[in-house]
């Protein structure tokens, strides 16, 4: 459990990453459950790999996917994964600091406003939890309504750890960097309330994980 | 060709002794007397103004006299003009200072409309959603009042987006775009939400030019809210 975000198998640029493998099938099969056969625009923050990207792009050949990290070694692997892949829906990756306000959509060659999902996996406990706050004020700016915030990793519920393993998994976070951390449920939907998000679904995944959908609900027509 | 008399920040001076009047729900009744002044001095009167920005102290203790004193004006029921109220830090030993704009009118002027569009939310103070000439509109400072129960909105980026809603809701009842706007001016409590408004204000805008923007952080708004924003639209 411990350090499942280690990369390895680098071919070329493109990184494979294990967590990738044990957690894509179950995610597809919950976003199939949202997005069916429907057309959009969906962003995804911390790409990472670019694999999940790769194969959202895949199975829904009528979204167009925006992946999307900070680090230019991740741009790099999800682009060479791209290359490879050839979709039309898949959009070249760009850098976005989930960490800064402005993420340059609506931007030339950048997702349009009025997202139809953000997708984010495996980033709010390996960044500080300025990183959540941001994340959920940028997609009440940018998500069209009843657009999605899509989170997938570990979280606390009840303010408990909801295994042993996940709180090993916590505590090495912290010993590597006090500002990570597995974060609890109702402490990241505080930034849901203040933002008009909603939590639609709260979804168990295996290892212990969670999807945790949000809506940004109506206010008047737009 | 639409002429308006601008005035910015009258005082409640005496104009035979220049000083300030002393009590202060005289002093605002001076403040509108000297507008009323000027406004005759380039032939209009009161009743063409389109616009109030009214700068106060402190906006729970001194907006209730602007409304008292507006009722004695316009009457109970209005019409009133568009107005914007803020607090600010800058009136030194004064409590209140006010900006007007008043139409001077000529032969070809049309009665002014006062615009209030059923989807609109309800205003609470003495003051109109948006105000319609021969060419232009003036809207109103419109915050992030839901129409639906006439409650601010919660969040940042959700209250931003109503408030240019509501702007958007006034502009098209008199039958223009908000992207027709020629001069918008934003008010916030922080200098934090401008790039909210920023964002936002591009959603409503899509590809069509910018109108010059001014951006004012002020002490306060009404009802401890956090951004506004004022309007004016040229339509043709």
């Amino acid at each position: 459990m411990v350090n499942e975000e280690k990369e390895l198998d680098v071919i070329s640029e493109r990184i494979d990453t294990p967590a990738f493998h044990k957690n894509f099938p179950y995610i597809i099969e919950v976003l199939k459950t949202e997005f069916g056969a429907n057309s959009g625009n969906i962003l995804e923050i911390a790409s990472g790999s670019g694999q999940h990207a790769l194969f959202f792009a895949n199975t829904f050949p009528a979204i167009v996917f925006w992946p999307s990290d900070l680090q230019s070694y991740h741009l790099q692997s999800i682009e060479a994964w791209r290359q490879d892949a050839t979709l039309d829906n898949l959009r070249p990756p760009f850098q976005l600091d989930v960490l800064k306000k402005n993420w340059g959509i609506g931007e030339v060659d950048r997702p349009p406003d009025g997202l139809d999902a953000i997708i984010n996996i495996n980033m709010i406990h390996i960044s500080p939890i300025e990183a959540a706050r941001n994340l959920f004020w940028g997609s009440s700016v940018h998500l069209g309504i009843n657009g999605k915030l899509i989170l997938y990793g570990p979280f606390m519920k009840d303010g408990q750890h909801t295994s042993t393993s996940n709180a090993e998994f916590d505590q090495w976070l912290r010993s590597k960097d006090p500002s990570w951390g597995v974060r609890g449920i109702e402490e990241i939907s505080v930034f849901a309330n203040s933002n008009q998000l909603v939590l639609d679904r709260l979804v168990p995944m295996p290892a212990n994980n969670f999807i945790l959908i949000y809506r940004r609900s109506g206010q008047t027509k737009e | 060709m639409e002429e308006f008399l601008t005035l910015k920040n009258q005082r409640g001076l005496d104009p035979v002794t220049d000083h300030l009047v002393e009590e202060p729900v005289e002093r605002v009744r001076q403040i509108f007397m000297n507008m009323r002044d000027l406004a005759k001095k380039s032939g209009s009167n009161l009743e063409e103004t389109v616009r109030l920005v009214v700068m106060v102290a402190n906006m729970n203790r001194d907006r209730p006299l602007i409304n008292m004193v507006q009722k004695e004006i316009w009457g109970n029921e209005g019409p009133y003009p568009c107005r914007t109220i803020i607090q600010v830090d800058y009136l030194g030993d004064d409590f209140v200072e006010v900006d007007g704009v008043i139409r001077v009118v000529n032969e070809t002027s049309q009665p002014i409309k006062f615009i209030s569009p059923e989807a609109s939310f309800t205003p609470t103070g003495t003051w109109s959603l948006g105000i319609q000439t021969n060419s232009h509109i003036f809207v109103s400072g419109m915050r992030g009042i839901n129409p639906e129960n006439d409650e601010l909105v919660i969040g940042e980026a959700p209250r931003v987006r109503q408030a240019f809603r509501n702007m958007q809701i006034v502009t098209e009842a008199a039958g223009c775009q908000i992207t027709d706007a020629i001069a918008l001016v934003i008010y916030v409590t922080d200098e934090k939400y401008i790039e909210a408004v920023e964002m936002l204000q591009k959603q409503f805008w899509g590809k069509k030019p910018l109108p010059p923007i001014t951006i004012n952080i002020v002490e306060a708004l009404n009802g401890n809210d956090i951004v506004e924003i004022e309007g004016t639209f040229l339509y043709i």
